[in-house]
């Protein structure tokens, strides 16, 4: 080993200074050949330290390569300057060995690598391609802020449709809560019918009238079978009408059901209508029943204690006004047979003390017979409907029932062409009757009575005037003459009870009209009545 | 003659009575204060048992136990009662006397309200002579038409 090495480095040759003595080339190869190897030196340092800090460039390594290249040769320009002096032309070779080496790999590698490298873009391309990338960009970024416009667009579009949605759906929250609310409050309940399908939707209220458990669906069946069975008649035939012939399809019942769960029967009171499909045509076909219900068993019972109370006291005041008579009667007999018993008993004063009991006994019996007309002038309150007729016919009835008075009294009676009339004719006879009556008993002595009938239609009544050119009264007590028994003079001028104007306000008010009067006293009384128009 | 007189209020009765005899028509009088006599007097029955039967039928419509309304089918569904004249007098007003007796649809020869007052009393017992003179002897069956 130790003679290898000192074989490598021996130096039995000549160094270059031997050829180059006294010539200026030696002092300027040296020179340039350090210049040249430190530079040799420096280039690869500047190549690693760029590799070191760049290792992401592609083909990084082959500044390696250069690197060591470099070294090389700048090993061999020191080998030159060392050569000058010292002939280590062993050594020398054998750098240049490794120089030749690390050149050859190096430019092999480079023209391998040459087309990849001449395909690496160049900066203009890069730049270009930067440049379109950040135009790129830019529109990306263009687009973008687009659509966020667009989106923020869209979002408060949807904000204000939703906000609009809202107080809609709060608008329709409220008007249905007040819907349920009034129902409720109104008890009524709501009912839907689809006749097609044969279901029914019926809120909670109806159920409850028929008796039906909330969850249950219904159908057309279960409607009619709780109908109580004496009013399922009338339902079936009211409804088929409102299908059939009616202009609009509406229709009102009343009828009772039995409840399914507790056999309760409930009055109810039923306002419905007929949907139609192609409404308008002659081919329209019944599609759906709607309508409202009321529970009106509460009203009902009332209704019937009224009526029930009604009854009673008419057939009280019927009993009374007849049975008191008798006992009246007997009365009013005894005394006048009495009378005539003892012809000669009797002085001036018990003659005028027995003349009023026989008087006030015969009174009370007469203003039983009146008040027995009276409670008879309404019978039945739905019997005896009035009917279309000429009440020009009736007052001529009237006047012949009064004939003998009217001669007694010489009258006149002035009468204009009368209507028809919606009335009970014995109602109207009973009217002429008495005012015309009244006219002629309340004449001025020495004036012949006359007495005007007229009528007029004012809006939807006709109003009857019965005027005549008796005696007046003062219109202070107008309102009071219509009372029961009120008479406004003495009994011996005037007979009667005061019941006729009572009873003609009974009439009129039966039949919807009203009846008053004008007077002054001495300057005769105007009575007017009014009655509906047909 | 007799006279049945079917009436429950003695006043009555008696007035009755005394307007006929103050007409000077003289009959015997039977009288039933309520209907259920009436019907023993008209059927035979005792305590009238041997009593004449009637020519002439005086009857009111409100009576105790049978009502008027009865007597009279009675009467009118009776072979030997059926020609009887028969007078209403009643305390109801006329149209309502006429009202229940129509009806009945059965035929009566008078309707009369009782009056309170002597003198028409008086009055009456001449239109029940009058009546039982026009309808005496006639024949009439029930269920045949009209009222006076």
């Amino acid at each position: 080993m130790a003679d290898l090495l000192s074989q490598f480095f021996s130096s039995n040759f000549a160094p270059h200074v031997y050829c180059l003595r006294n010539t200026g080339i030696v002092p300027l190869d040296a020179a340039s050949d350090l210049a040249i190897a430190a530079s040799y030196m420096l280039i690869p340092a500047a190549l690693v330290s760029f590799f070191r800090q760049r290792r992401d460039l592609q083909f990084s390594w082959i500044f390696v390569l250069f690197g060591i290249f470099i070294l090389s040769c700048g090993f061999t320009h020191v080998m030159d300057v060392v050569t000058l002096w010292y002939p280590i032309y062993r050594v020398e070779a054998a750098v240049k060995v490794v120089t030749a080496i690390s050149s050859a790999g190096t430019a092999f590698m480079l023209w391998r690598i040459l087309p990849d490298l001449l395909a690496i873009p160049s900066p203009e391309v890069l730049k270009a391609e930067i440049n379109e990338r950040i135009a790129a960009e830019k529109e990306v970024r263009r687009l973008n802020t687009e659509l966020e416009a667009r989106v923020a667009e869209r979002t408060a579009a949807l904000q204000s449709a939703n906000a609009n949605l809202i107080s809609r759906e709060q608008a329709l929250r409220q008007a249905e809560e007040r819907l349920r609310l009034a129902l409720d409050a109104g008890n009524i309940g709501i009912w839907d019918h689809d006749l097609e399908a044969g279901t029914i939707v019926a809120d909670h209220r109806c159920r409850e009238a028929f008796g039906v458990p909330d969850n249950r669906s219904l159908t057309s069946e279960d409607f009619i079978t709780n109908v109580h069975s004496d009013d399922r008649d009338v339902v079936r035939t009211t409804i088929q009408s409102a299908m059939g012939d009616s202009i609009d399809g509406r229709y009102k019942l009343e009828y009772r059901t039995i409840g399914v769960s507790d056999n309760v029967i409930r009055h109810v009171h039923v306002q419905g209508r007929v949907l139609f499909h192609e409404a308008g045509t002659e081919q329209r076909r019944p599609l759906r029943l709607i309508g409202t219900l009321n529970d009106i068993t509460e009203y009902k019972r009332q209704q019937d204690a009224l009526l029930r109370a009604n009854h009673d006291l008419r057939q009280f005041a019927f009993a009374a006004a007849h049975d008191l008579q008798e006992p009246l009667r007997n009365v009013s007999v005894s005394l006048q047979l009495l009378d005539m018993r003892f012809p000669g008993i009797w002085d001036e004063d018990a003659r005028d003390l027995m003349d009023q009991s026989i008087e006030g006994a015969q009174r009370v019996n007469n203003m039983l017979k009146d008040l027995l007309l009276y409670t008879r002038v309404i019978e039945d309150e739905e019997g005896r409907a009035g009917s279309l007729i000429d009440s020009g016919d009736i007052l001529d009835e009237a006047l012949s029932n009064l004939k003998s008075r009217l001669q007694e009294t010489s009258a006149e009676i002035v009468a204009q062409p009368l209507p028809k009339v919606t009335i009970n004719k014995i109602h109207l006879a009973q009217l002429f009757q008495n005012l015309i009556g009244n006219a002629l008993k309340y004449h001025r002595p020495e004036v012949p009575p006359r007495v005007e009938v007229q009528a007029h239609r004012n809006k939807d009544k006709w109003q009857f005037e019965v005027r005549d050119n008796g005696i007046g009264f003062d219109p202070a007590y107008a309102e009071k003459i219509f009372g029961m028994f009120k008479r406004l003079n003495g009994r011996r001028e005037y007979p009667g009870n005061g019941i006729g104007l009572a009873i003609c306000s009974r009439i009129v008010a039966h039949y919807g009209g009203s009846i008053w009067a004008e007077s002054e006293p001495g300057k005769g009384s105007t009575f007017r009545f009014t009655l509906p128009a047909a | 003659m007799t006279t049945l007189i079917v009436e429950d209020n003695p006043l009555d009765v008696r007035m009755i009575r005394y307007a006929i005899e103050k007409e000077k028509w003289f009959t015997e009088f039977v009288v039933a204060d309520d209907g259920e006599k009436a019907f023993r007097y008209l059927q035979g029955e005792a305590p009238y048992g041997d009593t004449p039967l009637p020519d002439f039928v005086i009857l009111d419509l409100n009576l105790p136990k049978r009502s008027g309304s009865e007597v009279l089918q009675l009467v009118r569904s009776t072979s030997s009662l059926a020609h009887l004249p028969v007078a209403i007098l009643s305390s109801s007003p006329e149209d309502v006397i006429r009202d229940i007796v129509g009806r009945t649809c059965l035929q009566v020869e008078l309707l009369l309200t009782k009056p309170s007052d002597v003198g028409e009393y008086l009055e009456i017992g001449k239109e029940l002579r009058r009546c039982y003179e026009e309808h005496r002897g006639q024949n009439r069956s029930a269920g045949s038409g009209q009222t006076d």
